[in-house]
């Protein structure tokens, strides 16, 4: 779910779907598809970036590595489980992850993945007999709060009345006069 | 005097816990228009208390029998909230006086009703105090929990403001 939106977000940001942004092809579909693909891997790329930073990684298992006394010198399915649960992401994406950030050798991530569905069914069924810890819950508030910030600037600086912001937001007057009194969703 | 209160200002009187009071002033009669009550404006405590203090007549509620072309007229001048433009709507239709706590309703709450007629929670709760309705100390406490639980007024405001 995470790593969809993300992915998602990168082909927003790329404008992949903005027409104007790029040039037509129209004769091959071979090409379309090769932009697409292209696409894609931005896309994917993206949202590993995003959501899997290199420091942030590298930290954690160097973190999981002491925590649980890992001594050898490849990487383990046990952390990838971590780093998948660390990070809210799937088994496969973090996987991934790892191979692109060199932890792993090229193909490992798709093979390990494989052999865990095949051994288990899943790799959340081998997590869950690993007894991990759950993702963290990630709530997404009805407006962000930078944008609920620029809005009650807006309205104390009279140039946009509350029910109006509240119409445009599509929350109600109490929820921003809440939000006002915390600065957050609370 | 006859005061439509606006969604802003309920906010405040209800958080500031002294709603059913402010309303009890003599000589003052307290109404809200039914698109208070049909839209997603007030939370479901709110909602309840508006509805209490209606069956029990403390407020009246007053239907928008105000034309769609003089809300769309406002709508379109201030683009304010639709809930706002009602409420000034209504006060305009009925000769009624206004109480909203947004900054901008209330600037032009003034160029369509004229000063007098524009009142804010806390001209509410200044007159409540000289009218012998609140306390003073009460009035202050009331002040400060508007402003903590996030009422979008004046900050820093003693008892020079609403009790002298």
């Amino acid at each position: 779910m995470l790593f969809t939106l993300a992915h998602e977000v990168g082909h927003i940001i790329a404008h992949h779907r903005d027409q104007t942004s790029f040039g037509n092809i129209d004769f091959e579909n071979q090409s379309t598809s090769k932009k697409t693909r292209e696409e894609e891997v931005f896309a994917f790329a993206f949202a590993s970036d995003l959501l899997l930073p290199v420091e942030g990684v590298a930290n954690a298992l160097k973190y999981i590595r002491k925590q649980f006394k890992i001594e050898v010198d490849f990487l383990t399915e046990f952390e990838i489980h971590y780093i998948s649960r660390i990070y809210g992401v799937s088994f496969e994406v973090a996987a991934l992850r790892c191979e692109n950030l060199g932890f792993m050798t090229d193909g490992a991530a798709f093979s390990l993945s494989e052999s865990l569905k095949k051994e288990y069914g899943s790799p959340e069924k081998r997590a869950e007999q690993l007894q991990m810890p759950p993702r963290p819950e990630i709530i997404f508030p009805k407006v962000s709060n930078n944008l609920m910030k620029a809005v009650i600037d807006e309205i104390v600086k009279g140039e946009l009345s509350i029910g109006r912001a509240a119409e445009i937001l599509a929350i109600s007057s109490s929820e921003l006069v809440h939000f006002n009194a915390f600065g957050e969703w609370i | 005097m006859d005061i439509v209160l606006d969604t802003s200002s309920i906010i405040n009187l209800i958080n500031g816990a002294v709603f059913d009071r402010v309303i009890t002033m003599k000589g003052y009669r307290f109404f809200v228009g039914d698109q208070l009550l049909n839209k997603e404006v007030l939370n479901e405590v709110q909602k309840i208390i508006i509805e209490a203090l209606i069956a029990k007549e403390k407020i009246i509620l007053l239907s928008s029998d105000i034309t769609a072309s003089l809300i769309s007229d406002l709508k379109i001048k201030y683009r304010l909230g639709l809930g706002e433009t009602e409420c000034m709507a209504l006060c305009l239709n009925t000769n009624k006086a206004i109480c909203t706590d947004d900054f901008k309703a209330r600037k032009f709450s003034v160029i369509e009703l004229g000063e007098p007629l524009v009142f804010g929670s806390l001209s509410l709760l200044k007159e409540s105090v000289s009218s012998g309705t609140i306390s003073c100390t009460e009035v202050l406490a009331s002040y400060t929990l508007m402003i903590e639980k996030g009422g979008f007024l004046p900050k820093g405001l003693t008892d020079d403001y609403f009790c002298r």
